[in-house]
């Protein structure tokens, strides 16, 4: 298995220092579309400041999984959730918990860039804005288009349309909007998919950077991506009953260096996939 | 427009002995405006100060009265600077609807009120005055290339238009022998206007009894359209409409039982064209009858009848039938005379007549 | 033929009939064209007809209208007739008519806008129901645009897809088709008669109201598919930051769907704004000589008066109903001009 060797600043002293506390758990999570099961009792957890990822073949439900980690599923009308999701140990999907709070705390990068047909500069503002910053907004704006690394191509053109810039520019400008509320987990949802390899390299760095500040999930089809990025990774497959369920979850390290489950081994090793 | 004082002051006001007679002069114009205003001067021929008259009241009815109505509103209005007078086209039956609801002051009618209709206005305590202000000829029309009709009776023509002639009566030669063999083509008012009510009534015997099977519109123009178009088509409108389209129509004498005669301002006029020369009516609600400016532009209405009707295409009364109608107007004779004889069309102006009044 | 060699793993039984696909191509291209050749002929036909009718030539003697001199129209050609035949027609008139004077008459001038309406057809105008339609068309744009987007946002956004929702769609479909007059007499007893304090009778306030009401189907389809076109990407990109759906709708789902709602609305004020028969239930008068001294006042519209001038015997009213029809065809070009560059100046690309 190769690994891309990671640039000695980017080796994070997490190599070294002990994990702390899950920020965010699932307990026996399920998800139901109609009478449909789409994912069958998750058990996972989200390390602080650490990089988790989910991979698996296509239709196994980690993007489900991920979009239950800040109740986005609750869009879909016919979806159920059952189990818990829980977040410094309260479970998001409690009876008096506001989807719009959680929101605000787990922000989400999606696979297609999707950036508000405004401004640059609105883009960024739009939701710290409506989340009542008071703070001074060009500061903001040029810290968080900083942390994603695409302050420097942008800061002259602030004004120009969110829509004018590259692909792999859009998604580093969704990643600054998301930055720019200042959640604590951070979820994405193969964010590097839809992109160019050299964006692609652009977003694992700006990963790396950015677990100084925030706890990130990712979705990845990339098994590669995830082997060199990540701290955690999580393994989904398919059951009979074509329901996603976890296969197996551990260090990065261990998970592809010495598999615990064979399913795991045949997925990472390329004979099924 | 009192012009006497105002010429009295600009002109004499710079010499001092004849100061006393402008002012004196001024003392008696005013005496004489102020008896005016009190109704000292005589009521059968007023002298309406149109200048101090303001208010707004609503005609509302038939389209044929319309023009009629709306070139007196326009007459009065130029005279006027304060009185507003909207006027508008809900047909005779829409018309009795709002008047007898309280909603218009004067209402146009092609065909004097139903018994129903007063009934309602009774029901609402709505009293009525009842004035026809001109007479429309209703003229039978063809197609110019028709050479074989000159006069008609009375009795050709029900047959013609009857219930039963419905699929019947299809063919020229059925009406006569002597005509040729040709598609009869009917065209005619839709049922709603009062026209095609007072055209059955007269002709056909019963209000509304018609044959189905003619070609029917609430637009004259597009009738004479289709008569003016096709050689065996046959049509009845206001004499207005003829007047205006002499080239491409032909026109039907009528016999009426005294021979035929052919629909001209004097026959219309002096009751010799039979029974197609019908009354057409304003009603004006008493109440409202009481107003000032309603009372001066009635009068203005029947004292310029002779001048405006004939300019919109309608023929206007005898003189001395105006005059019977300003007096019915200022005693306020309420009702209907067609209640009152139980007829429900008439010809010449007796019939228009309450008994008292002949 | 094909002018390329067969690939040669290609199956006998293809039969290619490329020429035979390639002119029912043709054909259906032919027929589409037809079509829209049609449609642009019917056009024309209606403006060379209205145009021809409202700018003529004619013989035009003099009368004393009130104590002054006025023009007396006596005849009238067509403005295509007196193009190629100018001569003939100025012959006819001098036989004809010696007093007159053989010109240009354009029955569209500013006394046309500016005076009443008049039983001379030469003095007519155009004031009382330019006005009249004006103001009822500017009350109801503003009252049918909110309360149509209103609606079409809230059973979008908020409505369930239970058949509840599936039956107010249906009947909300369906009312867009229902025919106007049901609508008079729906506003003759609820404006008119019910709410008469409100309105003050058969004033522009109940036609506007009548006619907000007539438009709002129309608004709301338009509008519900305008909303349904915004990406669900965005609405999720806002959400995820934490947004309410309220903040969603607002900032993001409502501008990008602007165009679309415009266009209803400017489809429905077209509608209203040639619409007669409601309006005389209502009870727009036809004859008016002032101006309404507010939306509470007595009124009548443009479609009224050109019906009125056209049942009209005399046939130069027939004229004045032409001019009537460029001026509201001048007017409803003028509304969809200032719809489109709204439409520019709010329209996003993805």
């Amino acid at each position: 298995m190769a690994q891309r060797s990671l640039r000695p600043e980017m080796r994070r002293a997490a190599k070294e220092a002990p994990v702390g506390d899950a920020i965010m758990s699932a307990r026996d999570l399920s998800v139901h579309y109609g009478a449909f099961q789409a994912v069958r009792d998750v058990n996972l957890s989200f390390y602080e400041n650490r990089i988790t990822a989910l991979i698996g073949p296509s239709g196994c439900g980690k993007s489900t999984v991920l979009r239950c980690m800040n109740r986005m599923n609750d869009l879909i009308p016919i979806a159920r959730v059952s189990g818990e999701v829980l977040y410094h140990n309260h479970n998001i999907y409690g009876p008096n918990i506001d989807p719009v709070e959680v929101r605000r705390r787990i922000g989400m990068v999606f696979q297609k860039p999707n950036p508000f047909p405004k401004s640059i500069y609105d883009n960024v503002a739009w939701g710290a804005k409506i989340n009542g910053y008071r703070g001074s907004m060009d500061d903001l704006v040029e810290r968080s288009l900083t942390q994603a690394a695409l302050w420097n191509e942008v800061k002259d053109k602030l004004k120009d349309s969110g829509l004018s810039l590259s692909g792999g520019q859009q998604q580093r400008l969704c990643i600054a909007r998301a930055i720019a509320i200042q959640p604590d987990v951070i979820l994405m949802d193969e964010p590097a998919s839809a992109l160019d390899p050299i964006s692609t390299l652009k977003i694992e760095d700006l990963m790396q950077e950015l677990t100084r500040n925030y706890t990130i999930v990712i979705v990845t089809h990339n098994m590669q991506q995830a082997a060199r990025s990540s701290d955690f990774t999580a393994y989904f497959s398919v059951g009979e009953d074509r329901a996603g369920y976890l296969v197996e979850y551990g260090p990065t390290h261990e998970v592809f260096t010495n598999p615990k489950d064979p399913k795991t081994e045949d997925y990472i090793t390329g004979r099924v996939g | 427009m009192p012009a006497g004082s105002e010429r009295g002051q600009s002109a004499f006001s710079s010499m001092p002995r004849l100061r006393v007679i402008r002012n004196t002069g001024a003392v008696w114009i005013g005496m004489l405006f102020l008896a005016a205003c009190a109704g000292i001067v005589s009521p059968e021929n007023p002298d309406p100060v149109y200048d101090d008259l303001s208010g707004r009241f609503i005609i509302d009815g038939s389209s044929t009265v319309y023009p009629i109505s709306q070139a007196m509103a326009e007459e009065f209005g130029y005279l006027t600077s304060d009185v507003q007078i909207p006027v508008g086209v809900s047909g005779s039956g829409g018309g009795f609807t709002k008047f007898c609801a309280g909603e218009t002051a004067i209402t146009d009618a092609s065909r004097p009120i139903k018994p129903i209709e007063a009934e309602l206005c009774e029901a609402n305590n709505i009293e009525f005055i009842e004035i026809p202000v001109a007479l429309d000829g209703l003229s039978v029309l063809i197609n110019p290339a028709n050479d074989w009709v000159e006069c008609m009776t009375v009795e050709q023509l029900e047959t013609m238009w009857e219930p039963t002639a419905e699929g019947v009566i299809t063919n020229w030669n059925q009406i006569d022998p002597s005509f040729p063999d040709q598609p009869l083509l009917l065209y005619g008012p839709g049922t709603d206007s009062g026209t095609y009510d007072y055209f059955t009534e007269v002709i056909v015997g019963e209000e509304g009894a018609s044959r189905g099977d003619y070609t029917g519109s609430e637009d004259d123009n597009i009738l004479i359209q289709g008569v003016a178009g096709n050689n065996s088509a046959l049509g009845f409108f206001g004499y207005a409409y003829y007047e205006e389209n002499q080239d491409r129509l032909k026109l039907v004498a009528v016999d009426g039982g005294d021979g035929c005669v052919e629909p001209t301002a004097e026959t219309i006029a002096n009751g010799e064209y039979q029974p197609l020369s019908r009354p057409i009516f304003i009603y004006i609600n008493a109440e409202d009858a009481a107003r000032p400016e309603v009372a001066s532009f009635v009068n203005f209405y029947l004292e310029e009848a002779d001048d405006i009707i004939p300019d919109v295409g309608y023929i206007p009364f005898m003189d001395n039938f105006y005059d019977a109608m300003i007096e019915r107007f200022h005693d306020g004779r309420t009702g209907s005379v067609f209640l009152v004889t139980d007829v429900t069309a008439v010809s010449g102006t007796e019939g228009l007549l309450f008994p008292e009044e002949k | 033929m094909s002018s390329l060699p067969t690939p040669k793993n290609r199956e006998a039984i293809f039969t290619d009939r490329l020429s035979a696909r390639k002119r029912r191509g043709m054909i259906f291209r032919n027929v589409c064209l037809a079509m829209t050749i049609f449609g642009v002929l019917s056009l024309g036909a209606l403006l060379y007809d209205t145009i021809g009718s409202a700018f003529t030539w004619a013989a035009v003697e003099e009368r004393e209208v009130r104590g002054r001199v006025q023009p007396n129209v006596v005849q009238t050609w067509s403005l295509w007739e007196g193009i190629y035949n100018r001569d003939e027609l100025q012959r006819l008139t001098a036989e004809n008519y010696p007093e007159a004077e053989f010109r240009f008459f354009s029955w569209v001038n500013i006394n046309f806008l500016t005076n009443f309406p008049s039983r001379f057809p030469e003095l007519s105008g155009f004031r009382s129901p330019l006005i009249g339609s004006l103001m009822v068309i500017g009350i109801t744009a503003l009252l049918s645009f909110p309360i149509g987007t209103g609606a079409a946002i809230f059973l979008e956004e908020y409505g369930t897809k239970g058949w509840i929702s599936r039956i107010i769609e249906t009947n909300i479909a369906n009312l867009a088709g229902v025919p106007s007059i049901i609508y008079g007499l729906l506003g003759l007893t609820i404006f008119v008669r019910g709410a008469g304090g409100l309105t003050g009778g058969q004033t522009v306030l109940a036609g506007a109201f009548t006619m907000t009401l007539l438009s709002l189907p129309i608004i709301i389809v338009a509008a519900r598919e305008s909303i349904r076109a915004v990406p669900p990407s965005q609405r999720q990109a806002a959400l995820a930051l934490g947004a309410t759906r309220w903040e969603t709708t607002y900032s993001h789902v409502l501008p990008s769907a602007l165009p679309g709602i415009l266009t209803g609305t400017i489809l429905a004020m077209s509608r209203a704004i040639g619409e007669t028969a409601p309006l005389i239930t209502i009870g727009a008068l036809t004859y008016v000589a002032f101006d309404p001294s507010g939306a509470r006042d007595i009124f009548t519209v443009m479609p009224i008066q050109i019906f009125n001038w056209v049942t009209l015997p005399q046939a130069t009213f027939h004229n004045l109903a032409s001019a009537g029809i460029v001026v509201l065809l001048s007017i409803l070009l003028t509304m969809n001009g200032i719809a489109i560059v709204i439409r520019r100046k709010t329209e996003r690309t993805w």
